[in-house]
């Protein structure tokens, strides 16, 4: 029986008459693209599926071996059948000691079919990075994570396709960084991760990098990167220094403030409120407001204060944008009232609630500006709304009760609150947008159906 | 700005108008019109009426959103925008999809071509044995049980 839909592929048609099955009438080129997004052990498996697709995986475009209990003789045994010249994706996850002495041939076999996204996750704390490995030509993403092993080049890199690049539990001196880089002259993203041997990160001669993101930094560390426009610093304990970010437009801080004395924590954050005060787009993450560190949110919050009440001296932030992702309690309402009030040009205020409030305190919102939308709001939350308890939504209306005011003076300021859960291996990793789901409180009728999800969107009235 | 109609003549002679902005995501239909200046109808002589009704709802779709207004709800743009593109996966029958799959290949829509590419192996191939997915995607099986029990073994380890 002949099939319509396939007559854009006549060459295959020979081989399978029936009808019913579409999938094998496709090109090998698609197959393989398709297997090359299922991990490399399923793909295998399809070689039994019939006759035509005995061979189709070898020529998958990409390799990924992401159990780190795969024998060396099994990998040994795929790469003999893999036929594909040009390699996409190699993706390897060891951690077998008897396999240690087969690492460099593998890379070496993927960097010989030009390999364009690499990542190395090897866990044996004494992996020696060969030589060749430092000038290979193809890698345009480069993921490695070392687990503590060194990250020594001893002679010039040449990643000279490299745009983005990760480092994870790599030893890194401020040398074979500098050389590192000196050798990416394309690289548009750096993310490093505990690499924390750093002290000077200097960017400056890396011009087209945009996005800068660190993570669980312990040291002191000075960052020299005027060409970013994105910069992520989570986790950090200690003291770090924007010695120039002047090109910044978006930040995203998430400190974890629980280990650093009051007058540190306060230095560190007023300087760092400075030189982030012209970015479009602000977050400050979680961490900065965990629910172990109560007083040390306060005096975060506080140390805002401060900032802001020197007027004078102090332009407030630029941001238009800004994100809190914050538990909701009354003691971070008068700090993000003050925030506000020293942010004359935010136009989008999004709050992700963390925790519940430790003291919901039920108010009267009788005589509050804008009256209606609130009453609006709460009665959405408390009806659709299941994910979150009563708690946090007394604690969400003692927040919106003392913000909504403090918006009344600004222009069509939107404001949107969330709820996300915590994540107590990954700061900021809530993912808010993914289960959310917006009410516009201008509309007139409640929408038809409400997900019981909640995402709230409060558009302040303009004041003319 | 004026707003130029392109016109698309699928394989079964069914006409579609649509806005420029809508057929140029597609990156094969750029190089029909530079060719093919003199006549106002592009052919495509490899996709169906049906498969064809269904690239341009897809990119009617995703033409409105990546020209929004932006305004910060972005986000939430871009998660309706998935739950879409879900809904319209689930819509489809094998048959659609896999046809649909060579239409965004030769049309070079490459979202569209992800987006199918993505579906095929997160709901009809990932995560299920090897009868499940000849089960699912009605592929008969042409071994011999001693073919099949070869090529299992010539690569053990995958079937463990």
């Amino acid at each position: 029986m002949a099939n319509d839909g396939a007559t854009t592929v006549d060459h295959h048609l020979g081989e399978i008459k029936r009808s019913g099955d579409s999938i094998s009438f496709l090109p090998d080129e698609i197959l393989q693209h398709i297997l090359s997004l299922i991990p490399t052990k399923s793909v295998i498996t399809t070689s039994v599926l019939s006759k035509r697709w005995r061979h189709v995986w070898f020529n998958t475009p990409s390799l990924s071996f992401d159990s780190n209990t795969v024998s060396a003789d099994t990998i040994n045994q795929t790469l003999a059948q893999y036929t594909a010249r040009k390699m996409e994706t190699f993706q390897l996850c060891s951690s077998v000691t008897d396999n240690l002495p087969h690492i460099d041939r593998w890379v070496e076999f993927a960097t010989s079919r030009n390999v364009e996204n690499l990542t190395l996750d090897l866990d044996f704390r004494s992996y020696n990075i060969p030589d060749f490995f430092y000038t290979v030509s193809s890698v345009k993403q480069l993921s490695l994570e070392l687990h503590s092993s060194p990250m020594i080049p001893k002679s010039s890199v040449s990643w000279t396709s490299l745009k983005k690049l990760s480092l994870r539990s790599c030893k890194l001196s401020d040398e074979s960084a500098a050389r590192i880089l000196s050798g990416c002259p394309i690289i548009e993203s750096l993310t490093l991760h505990l690499c924390d041997q750093l002290r000077v990160l200097d960017l400056s001669k890396s011009q087209r990098l945009r996005t800068l993101k660190i993570d669980g930094i312990l040291g002191p560390i000075q960052i020299v990167a005027p060409h970013i426009h994105y910069l992520s610093l989570t986790n950090f304990r200690l003291s770090c220094t924007l010695v120039d970010v002047s090109s910044l437009t978006e930040a995203k801080l998430n400190i974890n403030v629980g280990f650093c004395p009051f007058e540190e924590l306060k230095a560190t954050l007023q300087e760092m409120l400075e030189k982030v005060h012209n970015v479009d787009k602000l977050t400050f993450g979680k961490k900065l407001s965990s629910v172990y560190m109560l007083n040390a949110q306060q005096m975060y919050w506080l140390s805002l204060v401060v900032k802001v009440q020197r007027g004078a001296t102090f332009p407030g932030i630029k941001v238009k944008d800004l994100t809190l992702e914050t538990r909701i309690s009354p003691h971070v309402v008068p700090g993000i009232n003050r925030l506000l009030q020293g942010s004359p040009e935010l136009k989008k205020l999004t709050v992700h609630v963390t925790e519940s409030g430790t003291v919901p305190l039920p108010k009267k919102i009788s005589d509050i500006v804008y009256r209606k939308h609130v009453n609006y709001f709460m009665e959405q939350i408390l009806k659709k709304h299941e994910d979150i308890g009563e708690d946090d939504c007394k604690g969400l209306e003692e927040l919106l009760c003392q913000m909504v005011p403090v918006l009344s003076h600004k222009h069509n300021v939107s404001i949107v609150l969330s709820s996300i859960k915590p994540d107590p291996f990954e700061p900021g990793a809530g993912t808010a947008s993914s289960r959310t789901t917006r009410v516009n409180l201008r509309q007139k009728k409640p929408p038809g159906k409400v997900p019981k999800r909640l995402w709230t969107t409060v558009r302040g009235r303009t004041s003319s | 700005m004026s707003k130029k109609n392109i016109v698309l003549k699928s394989s079964n002679g069914i006409i579609f108008e649509v806005e420029e902005a809508v057929a140029l995501q597609s990156e094969t239909i750029p190089y029909m019109i530079e060719d093919d200046c003199a006549n106002d109808t592009i052919p495509l002589a490899n996709v169906t009426g049906d498969i064809l009704a269904l690239v341009i709802e897809y990119c009617k779709k995703h033409v409105v959103v990546a020209d929004g207004d932006g305004g910060g709800s972005s986000s939430s743009s871009q998660e309706d925008l998935k739950n879409w593109d879900a809904q319209f996966m689930n819509d489809l029958d094998q048959s659609k999809i896999f046809n649909l799959l060579l239409a965004a290949d030769f049309l070079n829509i490459k979202t569209l071509f992800d987006l199918t590419c993505q579906f095929v192996a997160d709901t009809m191939i990932k995560g299920k044995s090897v009868e499940e997915v000849r089960r699912t995607l009605n592929i008969e099986k042409d071994y011999t049980s001693e073919e099949e029990a070869k090529a299992r073994q010539e690569n053990e380890w995958a079937f463990k």
